[in-house]
């Protein structure tokens, strides 16, 4: 029994190098700072409407009626200047609790009016583990000047909880498939007709559908195949675990999975669609090193002592 | 031997404080428990951040698409849908959730709909696409989308609701 559960703990906490799990805070701080300045607008859309709309879910669910606007505006600026240090690994004690714990009161608002958009939970969820974890002891203002921690078990067990939360989600995904689709999803009729109504409401809504869709819809032979690919992407998800090659198969198999949403029906995902969301299964320093490099000799190349000239 | 000696030394028990060792432990026992609570969630029930993402789960047994949607006609009835930022915002999905709320409330949830469309449009939001049109209509309709894509043909419609957009 304690072989076992060693062995368990020996796969659950590897020892990893510092700068991978300060990658993937890098990676995934950089994608929320981009993310949360492209979405502001649509947050701050939300303070114009009618507080009788507000449906609260999560955190939020304890609220008789929408936070004042002011308050709101205040903790998406204060998001991003938190995920700011975040990202930087700067006060990241503070910084990485705040930043988390900033974005969950931010985009649980926004999906606190009677739609909750299922885009942003992997973000959050991602933000709120590495918030909690060692993931800015190197590549990090707080690290600078110190030498680089020798690879440990403590920044093994966070990459390990990130990639079984990426696969749960999917797997959870998958399970709500079965469970209210019935074995009958597989056969494709039930995604044609979605995928159908889906693209006939958005028109009645006065929105753009995607014309692909429309096209397709007389392919019953697809849509089969499409339930049965999204299902085994879904529930063999799990999979990912066992080998990093695996894992390599699957996301690709996932990302064509959200190329197909985006182009059937107009939905984006953008952080599983970044690839970063998937950054916790790979050697993620390879992509920070690899960018660095790059930076570093853009600078070279633009300052006057690297320039070459005499 | 030397394999066992690696394995003992990569061992989390060994490398790791105690204090260390526990609240990682707790950290992904929580964190774990919380992804696969929804797991046990009745099917209607959704949540963020934590979802057991029932979208596109349920069981379709047709085409049939059944939606509350407004539309805006000018003079000669000519109707055009009104978009998604004149009902809510730029999302369709939080359009329709608005649109749905709105029908569920009745007579009046269906006139202050209404008329906030109205508002917006006689304000000149609708841009070009919403000139000339003097009534709104908030629908209740039942079409088969694989038809409507087939023939173009909607299905049946029953007006909720109108109201007139006064410009000024």
């Amino acid at each position: 029994m304690k072989a076992i559960a060693a062995a368990i703990e020996r796969w659950f906490a590897p020892d990893s190098p510092a700068e991978r799990l300060a990658a993937v805070r890098i990676l995934v701080g950089s994608f929320t700072l981009l993310y949360l300045g492209v979405r502001l607008p649509h947050i701050a859309s939300y303070l114009s409407f009618p507080a009788r709309q507000f449906q609260p879910v999560g955190i939020l669910a304890p609220l008789d009626g929408p936070p004042p606007g002011a308050v709101i505006l205040a903790v998406s600026a204060l998001a991003w200047l938190a995920a700011l240090g975040f990202t930087l690994g700067w006060r990241y004690r503070l910084t990485g609790p705040l930043a988390a714990l900033l974005l969950l009161v931010t985009f649980t608002y926004a999906n606190s009016w009677g739609q909750i958009f299922h885009t942003e939970n992997a973000l959050v969820l991602t933000v709120l583990v590495l918030a909690v974890t060692r993931a800015a002891d190197a590549s990090s203002l707080d690290a600078r000047g110190s030498p680089a921690p020798a690879p440990h078990a403590r920044y093994g067990w966070p990459l390990r909880l990130l990639c079984l939360v990426v696969v749960a989600t999917y797997f959870l995904a998958g399970i709500a498939k079965l469970r209210w689709g019935g074995p009958g999803w597989m056969g494709g009729t039930v995604l044609r007709d979605t995928i159908a109504a889906d693209s006939l409401r958005k028109i009645l809504l006065g929105s753009a559908h995607s014309p692909i869709a429309e096209a397709l819809l007389g392919q019953g032979w697809m849509f089969r195949a499409l339930a049965v690919l999204t299902l085994v992407v879904e529930l063999g998800a799990p999979l990912a675990l066992l080998h990093r090659r695996i894992a390599a198969v699957w996301v690709l198999a996932v990302i064509g999975f959200h190329l197909g949403v985006l182009l059937l029906m107009t939905i984006l995902f953008p952080f599983p669609l970044s690839g970063i969301a998937f950054a916790p299964f790979f050697r993620a320093e390879r992509v920070t090193g690899w960018i660095a490099a790059r930076l570093r000799r853009f600078r070279a190349r633009r300052s006057p002592a690297g320039s070459g000239s005499p | 031997m030397q394999a066992v000696n690696r394995g003992r030394d990569h061992c989390y028990n060994h490398a790791v404080p105690l204090a260390e060792r526990v609240r990682a432990l707790a950290v992904s026992a929580v964190v774990l428990a919380a992804v696969l609570w929804p797991l046990t969630w009745i099917p209607d029930r959704d949540s963020f951040p934590l979802s057991s993402y029932p979208m596109f789960a349920h069981n379709r047994r047709s085409a049939v698409l059944t939606a509350v949607y407004a539309v805006a006609t000018d003079q000669r009835g000519e109707r055009r849908y009104v978009p998604p930022e004149l009902i809510g915002n730029r999302e369709v999905l939080q359009a329709r959730a608005v649109l749905d709320r709105a029908a569920r409330g009745g007579k009046k949830g269906v006139a202050i709909l209404c008329r906030e469309v109205a508002e917006k449009i006689a304000a000149g939001q609708g841009g070009a696409q919403m000139s000339g049109t003097v009534e709104v209509q908030i629908l209740r309709g039942r079409h088969d989308a694989g038809a409507y894509f087939e023939t173009g043909l909607l299905g049946e419609e029953h007006v909720l609701g109108h109201c007139p957009v006064e410009r000024r």
